[in-house]
């Protein structure tokens, strides 16, 4: 299709576009290579070469039994790609849902779905994790359900009111008038323009998953022990702080390298995929006088800032 | 504004109402068998019977969620299954650690997020890009790697701080003040430095669209000087923008505060938590989550209040 | 007061949006600066007050009564802006203060010059109030701006430029924002409370209608530059340029009589 060709070279026109793909690439080349190769096996231990600094043969040394860092850093990448789109697809599917009940239902229904999901967005990820994980027992299930149901809400913030808008626009009241069905609509209507809100909110809830696996696992709620994940090490790592303090840089490095890559991901995809932005960009000079035109086209990169914590299930028109 | 008060008061209510009725769900209905889950699959009959009447899990849950209820609202949250301690006192007790320490990352983000976020706005053409960029490169990294740098930084490069935080708060608490404070120095300066990078993005784009504002530039036309123009026009009201996301600021502090006493063995409420899940003691977890739920969501609603009274155009907006 | 723009260059990112631009107004004059939009006409009014977003750079020569303001810094353009020069710009209800009074607001612009009491500004500011022509003065000091209409708001503008009685007012297309029947009201105001004291003004607009109501002179811009300048009869009468033929076609179609000019 020609309309993602178009939103592909208009995401890689930027530099967070870039590094989002990147970053994106890297992750599941990593967690593909490492099922079928990994510089050691997962599994090998020799108490005699632990806690080696990088080396030739270890080349981000190796933990307290030995095993070697660097294949397990890879193979975490496995466990964080998995949770993405775990994550991605339960928000999807909770996210649509509730701004289809939040805008397609009667007017009462509606009202109180809306009023719903702004109660619920406050509900911090970690806490629905926390929940889930009392009664069914940590899992990276419960990693993908929390961030999927808590980001999910904020998806369905931020697709409801385009949902409503394209409802009542005149050309949908105008394609009504012609005769299209209610297929016709959705697929004419509906989708293309809901749809790149609705990209740019997934790739920010992988972007939340990242970093809930890692305090998750961490926490000892997401991966169970003996799957690699990169909160798994980081926790592995920080017993042994003040014997080998640079074995901890590397899970944290990765986690926010991945988490980061996936929020200029989304921050490019929201400018890639806005016709009204991109033509802003395109046409940066204010010509007639407003100061805060220019300021305007300064700070098109972050008109709606789209910050991730592990924590806020609320990421990108937070202020709306 | 009364007919707003009262209706933000029924949404909060029923806010946390709804926040109950989700939590007791998922944690005493959708298991099926409390008793055989808080027992684990090596209970015995008799102490899954004795779990089961501690709980009164023989009434139906309709009444297991009313008294529940009718206990929170006397404040009365129930007995550990583990240790048969009240979970209200304990909970009051640890709260003594979170609150002050989420209260100085709050103070540390907002340190962080105020200037800093004006500034990369101001000097938008001027490296004002550059710590909007360092900021959401830092928002990007988990909180627990944050403090373990710190702690690398601090302890190993400067030696301020010891390197292992084994003894995470002082045992008599806040007997000795400034011991208790220095405990939670570098916690605090965790969550804030990453809270606060969340909260410099949300400044900055308030600051660049207060600039963009035309009553600023009426201000600096009567005769102020641009910067005050800005100071005493523009940022009011990116004071009204930046209190209309202190709730999402409370749950990245709250979750802050989970990772972070676990991190560094403080006895708040988030490891209490943390060790409540791990040991299934539910009605310590159901307590502990509507609790820290509920802080969310009254902060909300005084915020709504507080904007409303701040901002003209919404005091007489009617309801 | 006189003022005088010459060869005013402006540079936004590297792209030159003024090119050369010579103004002059005279003391009392009423000037009118016509073009079509990104003609850099406002860039130009906001370059006097040094009010130009900060990438903008400016270079050339702006003398109000021989001082030249380019080279002045934001702090002493500061007691020019208001004190010496007031201006009035486009959106009324954008260019107030949403959160505050708008009796404060005017109080404010007095403040900052001068030594004098809340109470002495806010009582300053009914009259100016009354002076705009706004009905209940002492209501409408209490008021916020969303309580007004746009008319209303527009008209509290001019008052705040007013307030100093600067010798000079700027105004950014004051009307353009406005209901054509408020406009006409609003524009009378204008050219009264301008004579009344025997105020400069440059009059920034793009419909030749409108400057012919208030102005006695004017300067038509395009891309940048100065096409033709002359008296607004003349320019009305006997267009030199296309650009200048075009704005009057534009507004004789809507419905204007150059008939209707007062003189």
């Amino acid at each position: 299709m020609s309309a993602v060709g178009g939103a592909l070279r208009e995401l890689l026109r930027r530099p967070g576009g870039v590094i989002g793909v990147a970053v994106v690439v890297l992750l599941v080349a990593s967690a593909a290579l490492s099922l079928v190769w990994t510089p050691w096996p997962l599994l090998h231990t020799d108490i005699a070469e632990r806690w080696q600094g990088p080396s030739a043969r270890h080349w981000l040394g190796t933990d307290q039994t030995g095993r070697d860092l660097f294949s397990w850093l890879l193979a975490g990448a496995r466990t964080t790609v998995l949770v993405a789109v775990g994550a991605t697809l339960v928000a999807g599917l909770v996210g649509v849902s509730l701004a289809a009940l939040g805008s397609l239902t009667p007017r009462g229904v509606r009202e109180a779905v809306t009023v719903l999901v702004d109660l619920a967005i406050a509900f911090p990820v970690l806490l629905i994790a926390m929940l889930l994980a009392a009664t069914i027992g940590g899992s990276l299930t419960v990693v993908v359900l929390a961030v999927g149901i808590g980001f999910g809400f904020s998806v369905a913030r931020v697709t409801r009111p385009e949902i409503r808008r394209v409802q009542r626009s005149d050309y949908v009241l105008a394609a009504r008038a012609a005769g299209v069905g209610r297929v016709g609509m959705v697929v004419q209507h509906l989708v293309p323009n809901v749809g790149p809100t609705l990209v740019v909110q997934l790739s920010l809830a992988a972007s939340v998953s990242v970093l809930a696996e890692a305090g998750l696992s961490y926490l000892g709620y997401g991966a169970p022990s003996g799957t690699p994940s990169w909160g798994r090490l980081l926790s592995a790592t920080q017993g042994y702080i003040a014997t080998q303090p640079l074995a901890v840089l590397w899970p944290g490095l990765t986690i926010s390298i991945a988490t980061l890559g996936l929020t200029l991901l989304g921050d490019a995809l929201r400018e890639a995929l806005d016709p009204r932005l991109r033509r802003s960009r395109a046409a940066s000079i204010p010509t007639e006088a407003a100061p805060g035109a220019a300021a305007d086209a300064a700070g098109a990169d972050s008109s709606t800032p789209a910050p991730a914590t592990p924590s806020s299930t609320v990421v990108g028109e937070a202020r709306a | 504004m009364l007919r707003f008060l009262i209706g933000r008061l029924g949404l909060l209510v029923a806010g946390l109402l709804l926040a109950s009725v989700l939590v007791f769900l998922v944690l005493r209905v959708l298991p099926g068998d409390v008793a055989q889950v808080i027992g684990g699959t090596n209970a015995t009959p008799a102490q899954i019977a004795a779990i089961r009447e501690s709980l009164g899990l023989d009434a139906g849950p309709v009444s297991q969620y009313l008294s529940w209820l009718a206990g929170l609202v006397r404040f009365d949250l129930g007995d550990s299954l583990i240790t048969g301690t009240p979970v209200g006192e304990e909970l009051g007790q640890k709260f003594q650690v979170t609150l002050p320490l989420t209260l100085l990352a709050l103070v540390v983000g907002l340190v962080i997020a105020l200037p800093l976020g004006v500034l990369s706005a101001v000097r938008a053409e001027r490296g004002g890009g550059a710590i909007n960029v360092a900021a959401q490169a830092l928002a990007a990294v988990p909180a627990l790697w944050a403090g373990l740098l710190l702690i690398l930084l601090l302890g190993r490069g400067v030696g301020l701080v010891p390197l292992l935080p084994t003894q995470g708060f002082p045992r008599d608490g806040w007997a000795d003040p400034s011991a208790a404070l220095a405990a939670l120095v570098l916690p605090a300066l965790t969550i804030g430095v990453i809270e606060g990078a969340v909260l410099l993005r949300f400044v900055r784009s308030a600051t660049l669209e207060a600039l963009a504002q035309d009553y600023v530039r009426t201000a600096a036309a009567k005769g102020l000087t641009r910067t005050r123009a800005l100071l005493t026009h523009g940022l009011p009201n990116v004071g009204l923008s930046i209190i209309s996301v202190t709730a999402l600021t409370v749950a990245g502090l709250i979750t802050g505060a989970v990772l972070v006493e676990s991190l560094f063995n403080l006895p708040g409420v988030g490891r209490m938590l943390v060790s409540d899940v791990g040991n299934r003691d539910l009605v310590k977890v159901q307590s502990e989550i509507l609790f820290l739920t509920a802080i969310v969501l009254v902060i909300g609603a005084v915020v709504d209040v507080v904007h409303r009274v701040l901002d003209p155009r919404l005091r007489e907006a009617g309801a | 007061m006189t003022l005088e723009i010459e060869n005013l260059r402006i540079d936004i990112r590297g792209r030159r949006v003024v090119d050369g631009v010579s103004v002059r107004v005279d003391d009392g004059e009423r000037v009118g600066l016509i073009g079509e939009s990104g003609s850099g006409k406002s860039l130009t009014a906001l370059a006097v007050l040094g009010l130009l977003p900060p990438v903008a750079a400016v270079t050339g020569r702006i003398r109000l009564d021989g001082r030249d303001l380019l080279g002045l810094s934001d702090r002493e353009l500061a007691r020019v802006r208001g004190k010496q020069v007031g201006m009035v710009f486009q959106e009324p209800r954008a260019a107030l203060n949403p959160t505050r009074r708008v009796g404060a607001q005017i109080a404010e612009a007095l403040r900052i010059h001068y030594e004098i009491s809340t109470a002495d500004a806010l009582a300053r500011a009914v009259r100016l109030v009354e002076r705009v022509r706004l009905p209940d003065p002492e209501g409408i000091v209490q008021r916020y701006p969303h309580q007004l209409s746009g008319g209303q708001c527009q008209r509290i503008a001019i008052a705040i430029a007013l307030a100093t009685s600067p010798g000079l007012v700027i105004a950014d297309e004051p009307t353009t924002a406005l209901d054509v029947t408020v406009q006409a009201s609003i524009l009378d105001l204008f050219s009264d409370v301008v004579a009344d004291r025997g105020t400069g003004l440059l009059f920034v607009t793009h419909d030749i209608a409108v400057l012919a109501r208030v102005a006695e002179r004017a300067v038509v811009l395009a891309l940048g530059r100065v096409v033709e300048e002359g008296s607004v009869s003349r320019l009305i009468a006997t267009p030199a340029e296309p650009l200048t033929r075009r704005l009057v076609d534009a507004a004789r179609a809507t419905s204007w009589r150059p008939l209707e000019v007062r003189r």
